[in-house]
């Protein structure tokens, strides 16, 4: 349908007036705010079951494998694959005095030599603070020794050529 | 079947999706500021229109049964909430006819906005806005949803129909006379103005 130039001169005229109205900043503005007043996307209920499925499931598993698995629980290594700072310095008949004046035990023997206290029962006590399950070298024959400074076990290792296992 | 592209969000919508209904709602807030503004000519109440038009439509959207476009549906929802506002606020009167029928003028209805305009020019266009809101205060709220159909969102004759509920010959017959009027008007009124 032809439109007359007087229609399009009016089509113009009302176009143009009707873009500068609707313009105005505030349009947009008041569509942002009617937007996130009313179908801003829904944050994800803390409660509901979308959150906590993954939780229940999560802490099943920890359950199952914690508490209720049939696998075996770990064994507490031989006796003489432990160190307890606590043998070291008091039953060691060896102990002297470091150059800082504190005792020093004496080598923990490996694989041949014998853990004092190996083959008796250790109460909750006597159960050394670190354990050192395994300890190889390539390089050498290994030495571990330990203390207390100021309650905290310090470890010393010593490696020595031809080495063997502990 | 109708070819919708709004389909699949009005789907969402209508499964209790808020968030593809807000997707339509960006989609279409201006297109239905703009309908509304045209019929009501007020910021305040095309804005109040405009967000009941979408309350509404999300209440309603259940209903929607996809027969006509989404858009189309949105136009029927849009102007008649408009023209509803429209008739509370001004209740009709009868077109002012002053300036109507005036001897015709050769002379351009509308000079386009020059930027190189002095002083008066610009005085002169900043006086348009109020000429045209005077202009459209004359036509009644059905012709002043057919212009803004057909005149700002470029509908057409037969969306005009479908969103309003009229015949074709209805459409055609309304756009011409409030094309008439307008250009009548705003002759008379701009005549004396004119730089």
């Amino acid at each position: 349908m032809n439109e007359a130039p007087e229609d399009k001169e009016m089509t113009e005229l009302y176009r143009k007036w009707l873009g500068r109205e609707l313009a105005r900043p505030e349009i947009k503005a008041a569509k942002q705010e009617f937007l996130s007043a009313h179908f801003s996307e829904q944050p994800v209920p803390v409660f509901g079951a979308a959150f906590m499925v993954p939780v229940m499931a999560l802490a099943a598993l920890f359950l199952y494998f914690n508490f209720l698995s049939p696998l075996p629980s770990p064994q507490p290594p031989p006796l003489n694959h432990r160190t307890d700072p606590t043998r070291f310095l008091a039953d060691s008949p060896t102990s002297g005095r470091g150059s800082d004046g504190e005792s020093i035990s004496s080598p923990f023997q490996g694989e041949d030599g014998r853990s004092p206290g190996e083959g008796a029962q250790l109460t909750d006590a006597e159960r050394p603070a670190v354990e050192v399950k395994r300890l190889t070298s390539r390089t050498g024959s290994t030495m571990v020794y330990q203390k207390m400074v100021n309650d905290v076990p310090v470890t010393i290792i010593w490696v020595f050529n031809a080495g063997s296992k502990i | 079947m109708i070819q919708d592209p709004d389909l699949e969000l009005v789907k969402r919508s209508q499964a209790g999706d808020k968030a593809a209904f807000g997707k339509l709602v960006s989609t279409y807030y201006e297109m239905v500021y703009a309908v509304t503004f045209g019929v009501v000519s007020n910021h305040e109440a095309a804005k109040d229109v405009t967000q009941e038009v979408f309350l509404k439509v999300y209440r309603e959207i259940g209903k929607f049964q996809g027969q006509s476009k989404f858009k189309t549906w949105l136009y029927r929802v849009a102007v008649n909430a408009g023209i509803d506002t429209r008739r509370r606020r001004h209740p009709e009167t009868p077109i002012d006819p002053t300036g109507a029928g005036a001897e015709e003028d050769e002379q351009p209805l509308f000079v386009v906005e020059d930027k190189t305009a002095g002083p008066r020019d610009r005085a002169w266009h900043s006086e348009l806005g109020q000429l045209i809101q005077q202009a459209l205060e004359t036509l009644s709220a059905d012709h002043r949803a057919v212009l803004v159909l057909r005149e700002w969102e470029g509908a057409s004759y037969e969306e005009i129909a479908e969103a309003l509920g009229i015949g074709l010959g209805t459409v055609m017959s309304r756009l011409f006379y409030a094309r008439k009027k307008m250009a009548e008007i705003l002759k008379a009124k701009t005549r004396d103005k004119r730089p």
